[in-house]
């Protein structure tokens, strides 16, 4: 059998979701879910779902123990296919400390979660950053010196790139004379 | 703001009762807390009243609360 391709595993993850929109959950839904994450267990978001999906709905006949343990499952094949990418780390974190009693291995996940999302926010400043800073107009590097104020006060030691671009608005905003001359004076 | 404010009082008004029949036959749930709000479970564990439960389950009654409105925003 050939692999589904990227466009038809997003149509059938919408058509599923879809499933749900009147009464989310149901028999159908549940089943296109399924069907789904056996064909491709590497496409994390409906296993994300899938598990988050079986937290908020009853599942008549079935055994709770059960149900945790698909939850689990899912979400530690999703921490798997997306290389531990941030929400499925933070998704299992929540589920250990709310379900398994397990508060200590939930803040191992939530510390490496917050860590990945950091270098996200990081990246996402950065780029914000040099863009105000190419437009290069009075309203843009007044919008880049609000964010440099952000980021300083969540990273006191930015990463390089990030730390280079604050200069640039820096220098940019003492020539458009929104700051004072960082020449001019002594300190 | 008055949004987020009924939005926030929705949340305190959950009651354990509320959660997926399923769910709630899992061992160690909290059964004896099924008829109270997340405000009288976090007015407990504030006032340090344990007489109805552990700090443990009260502990685990306000994650358990939290939970299926977090989950729904992200459905």
């Amino acid at each position: 059998m050939t692999h589904l391709s990227v466009d038809e595993l997003v149509k059938r993850f919408e058509a599923a979701r879809k499933a749900g929109e009147h009464e989310r959950g149901n028999r159908e839904q549940l089943r296109l879910l399924r069907e789904l994450a056996e064909e491709c267990p590497a496409f994390t978001p409906n296993l994300l779902y899938l598990a988050r999906v079986q937290q908020v709905i009853d599942q008549p006949g079935r055994n709770p123990e059960e149900v945790f343990s698909e939850i689990q499952r899912l979400l530690e094949l999703a921490i798997l296919g997306s290389n531990r990418g941030a929400p499925v780390i933070l998704e299992l974190g929540n589920f250990l400390d709310t379900f398994q009693n397990d508060p200590l291995g939930a803040m191992k996940l939530y510390e490496e979660g917050e860590q990945k999302a950091l270098a996200i926010l990081e990246d996402a400043w950065f780029f914000k950053l040099r863009y105000w800073n190419l437009e290069r107009t009075k309203e843009s590097l007044e919008k880049a010196l609000r964010l440099c104020a952000l980021v300083e006060q969540v990273f006191p030691e930015p990463n390089t790139y990030l730390e280079d671009e604050i200069q640039t608005t820096k220098r940019l905003a003492a020539l458009e004379g929104l700051l004072p001359d960082p020449n001019s004076s002594p300190g | 703001m008055a949004a987020r404010m009924l939005d926030r009082i929705s949340l305190l008004n959950m009651r354990v009762g509320q959660l997926p029949a399923t769910l709630q036959r899992a061992r160690n749930f909290p059964s004896q807390l099924k008829d109270y709000t997340l405000f009288e479970v976090k007015q407990m564990l504030e006032r340090e009243d344990f007489s109805l439960a552990t700090k443990a389950q009260l502990n685990s009654v306000v994650k358990i609360l939290q939970n299926p409105k977090r989950l729904m925003e992200k459905l």
